[in-house]
């Protein structure tokens, strides 16, 4: 199956559309977009060109698992050598994700997390270079209720804001180098929630907790990666280490080496 | 590449963008906030009236109405009381709830929290009178302790004849854990003892001397009230506590008699 899902896509790549070039360029983490109607299809991340300054698109493999995700791009603004974009998406799992879980039988609000990830983002281009520099907001919030078993109705919330600074040293109109770093501005957690005691046959009480604050201390990463593209088929690999970043939630993880792979097919 | 914007959608994009970044502004729920019992205290700490041959004679004669609602008080004194246990025995469980104040920093994190505790309990069978009322009352946590205020209603709750329909707001000095002395504030209607008042009522509690808060025209703010265990009659005034009877009262300074 994968590979008739291949070999379709080297047929539906008659027209190039890749190459580091100043028609094609790389949209992952710049202010550009893709061309309207112009499609990548990708297992981690395909996208459509709905004008020539507005992109539509998702993130496959979240998509394949269940948790419905969508952006949109739009770069409102270029003068030359510059331009600037602003990304807006959105991502909701909930608990029927989960192994075991089902719809819930007991009549209440399902339990379902939703992130809004934010991105404002600004380009330099050279002959031979480019410069990126974005700031993403990640707010993510928790609704509905827990089981009635677990007597502990709550919420939560996670929320980053990161800067992310990349340069694209194009060798060839095959062969890019890619730098990125990434860094925490802020990260904060809150949550709150509530809990019944009964006391005895008269009386009760619930108590509330409510929480929040600041998560310190540095966090980010450095990648180095290949970025490879071809008429329509594009790869970037490379390897980096730090913090890595779930894709489209932004949850910072323990420090480590961080893998860089994306591949998909631009036409 | 043409590059252009489009000006058709990009107003519903903006209005778009603005919706969505929305849906990621929760905060902690904030705390309850307390009503402000700082005049009340103050008016306790310091009764403005001095106490005179006149105004003693007035209060144990005129004041005599705010005497009976501290002596019949006593029930609901003791609902108020059972309440404080009741919630300490909660605050000391673990239910796994932090309830921490702003500015610490635990393993990493900048905490601004804090929980609180919203207490529900039927008022005590009254014979032959219906309903039985209840009390409902939110007490603040702060760290490992109780707030000094805790607030709520009493709503229609009896006790041995006697029932308060109003909203209740107590003032409480917590020492260790324990309520060393109590103001308790009372807007609604009251019926103590067949005493029957409409407005606000207030009273100190502390060991075995329960006081209330009373205003004479021209001569100020003075406490009247008891020592049950000592079986006094108290007047305190700017001039300090006077232990009097029918005729007489006598103070740090000496007595009088009228």
């Amino acid at each position: 199956m994968v590979t008739r899902v291949f070999i379709l896509l080297l047929a539906l790549a008659g027209v190039a559309q890749a190459r580091h070039t100043d028609e094609t360029r790389v949209t992952d983490y710049s202010a550009y977009t893709l061309a309207q109607w112009e499609l990548r299809l990708g297992p981690f991340r395909s996208a459509v060109g709905i004008f020539d300054s507005v992109e539509l698109g998702l993130n496959t493999t979240l998509t394949a698992i269940g948790i419905v995700n969508l952006y949109v791009k739009w770069t409102p603004w270029t003068r030359g050598r510059w331009a600037v974009a602003v990304q807006a998406g959105v991502a909701q799992a909930d608990e029927t994700l989960l192994p075991g879980e089902g719809e819930p039988t007991d009549g209440r609000e399902i339990f379902t997390a939703t992130a809004v990830p934010l991105e404002l983002v600004g380009s330099y281009r050279t002959e031979q270079s480019s410069y990126h520099l974005g700031l993403v907001a990640t707010p993510i919030e928790s609704s509905g209720e827990l089981p009635e078993s677990l007597n502990f109705d709550g919420a939560g919330a996670y929320s980053t804001v990161l800067v992310q600074a990349t340069w694209e040293w194009r060798l060839s109109d095959v062969t890019a180098v890619v730098v990125q770093g990434r860094a925490k501005l802020s990260e904060r957690v809150a949550a709150n929630g509530s809990t019944r005691v009964d006391l005895d046959e008269d009386s009760f009480a619930v108590i509330h907790g409510s929480g929040g604050g600041e998560i310190l201390g540095a966090k980010g990463s450095l990648t180095v990666s290949g970025y490879w593209s071809w008429d329509t088929f594009n790869l970037r690999a490379g390897i980096g280490y730090g913090h890595y970043t779930l894709p489209v939630v932004n949850v910072f993880l323990a420090p480590g080496t961080i893998p860089e792979l994306a591949m998909y097919w631009r036409f | 590449m043409k590059r252009t914007v489009t000006p058709m959608i990009s107003m519903s994009l903006l209005v778009s963008l603005t919706a969505l970044g929305c849906l990621g502004c929760a905060e902690p729920e904030p705390r309850p906030t307390p009503p402000d019992l700082s005049a009340l205290v103050a008016a306790y700490a310091e009764p403005s009236g001095e106490v005179t041959r006149e105004s003693a004679r007035l209060l144990v004669a005129d004041g005599a109405r705010d005497l009976t609602l501290v002596s019949e008080a006593g029930p609901f004194v003791g609902l108020i009381e059972k309440m404080f246990t009741d919630l300490a025995g909660v605050g000391g469980q673990d239910n796994g709830l932090a309830a921490q104040k702003s500015g610490l920093t635990v393993s990493g994190v900048k905490v601004e929290a804090g929980g609180w505790i919203v207490y529900n309990r039927l008022c005590p069978r009254a014979n032959g009178m219906g309903g039985r009322g209840t009390i409902r009352a939110t007490a603040l946590i702060d760290i490992d302790a109780f707030e000094p205020v805790i607030w709520g209603r009493l709503s229609d709750c009896r006790v041995d004849g006697s029932g308060i329909d109003g909203d209740l707001a107590l003032h409480i000095d917590w020492v260790d854990g324990e309520p060393a002395g109590v103001i308790a504030r009372i807007n609604g209607l009251i019926n103590l003892g067949g005493t029957a008042r409409e407005g606000e009522f207030s009273v100190r509690w502390s060991g075995t001397t329960a006081m209330a808060l009373t205003t004479l025209e021209s001569f100020g703010s003075f406490l009247v009230g008891f020592d049950s265990g000592a079986g006094q009659l108290l007047i305190e005034g700017s001039n300090g506590r006077f232990v009097c009877n029918d005729t007489r009262c006598d103070g740090p300074d000496g007595g009088f008699a009228w």
